[in-house]
C-alpha cells in the first residue's frame, strides 16, 4: 500500500528539500516531475526555472574548470593527455 | 575569464531569488518536507520495514509541531490524517516498542486538537478480532502497570491511582484494570470494599 501523499506531491517536497540543500540539479528533476500538478502555480515556476538555470550554470562551471584545468597543463607540459583531448573535444561539441 | 565571471554573477543573483522564495515561505516548506518524511514513514510501515528509529528521531525533531501557531488549520488537520494512520498501523504491530510510539502518536494528536484517535485493532487485512481487542487491552494494561509500579511501588497506591484515571479519562482500559486489580487483591485477602464501590458509582456515572 501506498502512503498518503501523491507521487507528485511528494516529488514537489523532495524538490524543495534538495533545493534547500543547494542540490539544484535535484531539485530540477523532482520539480519537473511534479510540473503537470503545480504548472499553474507562479512561485512553483519561479523555483523551478531558477533551480533549473542553477543546475545548467553549475554544469557550465564544471565545464570551464576542467577547461582551465586543460589549459594550465598544456601551458605546464606542453602536451595534452587523452583526458584533455576529450574534455576538448566536448567543449567544441 | 569574462564567461566565469557572468557565470558568478548569475548563479549569485540566482540563489538570492532562491533563497528569498525560500525564506519567505519557510514554515510551509518546513511543514511540506516533515509531512513527506511521516509519508515514507507510513510507506515503510507498510511494507513491513522497520521504523522506530526513523520515527523516533521525527517526533523528537518535530516535536514543537502541535503547538506551533505557524501551522494553520488546514495544516493540522492533515497532519492529523497523517497521525490517525500511523496510530492505527502502529498499534497493529502488537510489540511494546510500537504501542509506546502509537501513545505519543496519540498524545501529538490530542496537543495539536485534532481529536482524539481512535484504536481499531486489524489482523492482515481483516477487521480485529475480539481476542486481538484483548490482547491489545493486555499489552497496554501491561505498559500502565510498569509505569504506575515504578513510581508508587505499591498495589492499593496504583489502584487509586488507576481509578483516579478511570473517573478523569473517558478510557474503558482503566476500568478494566481497576476491576482485574480489585479481584487479585481480593484473592491475596486485601479489603477491598471501598474500590469496589468506586468502581461501582463509576459505572453507574458512565
Amino acid at each position: 500500500m501506498d502512503g498518503i501523499l501523491t507521487p507528485e506531491e511528494k516529488a514537489y517536497c523532495r524538490g524543495l528539500e534538495a533545493l534547500r540543500k543547494k542540490d539544484y540539479s535535484v531539485a530540477d528533476k523532482e520539480f519537473r516531475a511534479c510540473a503537470k500538478l503545480y504548472g499553474d502555480s507562479r512561485g512553483f515556476n519561479i523555483m523551478t526555472r531558477a533551480a533549473g538555470l542553477m543546475a545548467a550554470l553549475q554544469q557550465e562551471k564544471v565545464k570551464i574548470s576542467k577547461l582551465e584545468n586543460h589549459i594550465r597543463e598544456t601551458a605546464e607540459n606542453g602536451e595534452e593527455t587523452i583526458v584533455c583531448r576529450q574534455i576538448s573535444e566536448e567543449s567544441a561539441g | 575569464m569574462i564567461k566565469t565571471e557572468t557565470i558568478n554573477r548569475l548563479e549569485d543573483r540566482l540563489a538570492h531569488l532562491i533563497g528569498g522564495v525560500l525564506a519567505k515561505k519557510e514554515s510551509q516548506i518546513d511543514f511540506l518536507i516533515g509531512l513527506n518524511q511521516l509519508d515514507d514513514i507510513l510507506i515503510s510501515l507498510h511494507e513491513g520495514q522497520p521504523v522506530i528509529d526513523d520515527l523516533t528521531r521525527f517526533l523528537s525533531r518535530y516535536r514543537a509541531w502541535p503547538e506551533d501557531g505557524n501551522l494553520d488549520s488546514s495544516q493540522r488537520k492533515r497532519l492529523g490524517v497523517f497521525l490517525n494512520s500511523l496510530n492505527q498501523e502502529l498499534v497493529n504491530r502488537h510489540d511494546t516498542d510500537h504501542f509506546k510510539l502509537a501513545e505519543e502518536i496519540r498524545e501529538w494528536a490530542q496537543r495539536l486538537g485534532t481529536g482524539s484517535l481512535k484504536l481499531i485493532f486489524k489482523s492482515s487485512g481483516e477487521q480485529a478480532s475480539l481476542a486481538d481487542r484483548f490482547y491489545s487491552l493486555l499489552r497496554r494494561e501491561s505498559e500502565e502497570m510498569n509505569i504506575l509500579l515504578t513510581e508508587r511501588g505499591h498495589l492499593l497506591t496504583c489502584l487509586d491511582d488507576i481509578l483516579n484515571s478511570a473517573e478523569s479519562k473517558n478510557d474503558r482500559m482503566y476500568q478494566h484494570l481497576a476491576a482485574s486489580l480489585i479481584y487479585f487483591l481480593k484473592l491475596e485477602g486485601y479489603k477491598t470494599d471501598p474500590y469496589i464501590k468506586r468502581l461501582s458509582r463509576l459505572k453507574e456515572d458512565k
